[in-house]
């Protein structure tokens, strides 16, 4: 006689547990759902903002969390090498091309530069106007920075060969670089107003990188360096010592020294294959 | 292997020990001063040459340079051989930060 009075209130109570782990689990489910959307959103903001911003800045951004811009990234005195890079003859060019044309060739001749100075651990801070401005060990520690810097400019100078070649066979102008190198001590870090920050190096080796760019056409030479980043530089890359100039903005005249080649990147036994 | 993290890292925990234990194992100081400051030596045999940048690629997790550089490794060592670079560059990469930690260095 108990039978039932057991049975009917035991079903009923699993009935209800089944209904409510039922309703758990497409609460779970939904919830997955929106948090893969979430996820996804966020990839492709994270992406977006790659295009916008240097990946190592972002990463420092997402690390600090939820400091404020300025607290999170609070400027820092380091020691940065300047690679100061500016397409000779481009106001001609930009005056005799189609807008759309010249935007997919300085859009092509960009991501190749970008590409080389990446590639050897630097990384692009500025694109002004058709110059380009990148830094070697702002982001992280860089103790082989002035290598680096030398070895993207060779990069950019192979690259852009490369480009010409292909400009050359749609009967585009060819394109030619001039790249000022130099290092030195300066600030690190976001700086800006609220509304609009940027993560930059402030130094006077900024200034002189830039100078020393307006060099090279005077000295006719692709890649210059200053003498303080040639101290620095591996005994094997062949520099060629160019007489001092006065540049604007300082007071001494400027030593530089032209970069002809560098140290090969293959492995040991290929090199030497090569000799 | 070591004293390349340590020093791509400013571990002056690690530095100073590794550089002190390859003097011992009688590395000229001017061939150490040379491969830590330019990655390379005239001294260093052709394996050795590999795995310094090797050693500098693995620090802050690059995809593109690091492996370019490990396939130059694979197709220069066996297979014991590159398992133990690997090994090394791991364990350099852990020793090297944990050194920094400790001397309250932020990475």
């Amino acid at each position: 006689m108990t039978g039932p009075f057991v049975v009917v209130p035991l079903l009923v109570l699993l009935a209800g547990f089944a209904v409510a782990i039922y309703r758990q689990w497409r609460q779970n489910q939904t919830l997955k759902a929106q948090l893969e959307a979430i996820a996804t959103d966020l990839q492709h903001l994270q992406q977006s903002c790659s295009r916008l911003v240097p990946a190592g800045v972002l990463q420092h951004l997402i690390a600090d969390g939820v400091k404020s811009g300025i607290e999170a990234a609070a400027p820092e005195r380091k020691v940065v090498t300047v690679l100061f890079a500016d397409l000779v003859g481009s106001t001609a060019m930009s005056d005799r091309l189609e807008p759309a044309v010249l935007a997919r060739v300085l859009n092509g001749y960009f991501q190749r530069m970008s590409d080389a100075i990446h590639e050897h651990r630097g990384h692009v801070a500025h694109f002004l106007g058709d110059g380009i401005v990148a830094y070697f060990g702002a982001l992280q520690p860089n103790p082989w920075q002035c290598n680096d810097a030398v070895r993207a400019a060779l990069a950019m100078r192979a690259a852009l060969r490369e480009y010409n070649v292909e400009l050359g066979r749609e009967g585009l102008p060819l394109l030619a670089l001039g790249i000022g190198i130099d290092r030195g001590l300066g600030l690190v870090g976001l700086v800006g107003s609220r509304e609009r920050m940027e993560y930059d190096f402030v130094g006077r080796t900024v200034n002189v990188a830039a100078r020393v760019q307006t060099l090279t056409r005077i000295h006719q030479a692709d890649i210059l360096v200053t003498e303080a980043l040639s101290v620095e530089l591996d005994s094997r890359f062949v520099l060629t010592p160019m007489p001092a100039e006065l540049v604007k903005g300082i007071a001494e005249p400027v030593v530089t020294y032209a970069v002809r080649e560098g140290p090969s990147d293959a492995a040991p036994a290929e090199e030497a294959g090569e000799r | 292997m070591i004293a390349v993290v340590a020093r791509g890292l400013g571990c002056e925990v690690c530095a100073p020990e590794v550089s002190e234990a390859l003097r011992r194992e009688g590395l000229k100081e001017s061939t150490l001063a040379q491969v830590l400051t330019h990655l390379d030596a005239p001294e260093l045999d052709p394996i050795e040459r590999l795995l310094v940048p090797f050693a500098r690629e693995t620090i802050w997790y690059e995809p593109a340079p690091l492996q370019r550089r490990a396939r130059m490794l694979r197709d220069r060592l066996s297979g014991p051989q590159l398992l133990e670079a690997i090994g090394v560059a791991s364990l350099a990469n852990g020793l090297c930060r944990m050194g920094a930690t400790v001397m309250d260095y932020n990475i």
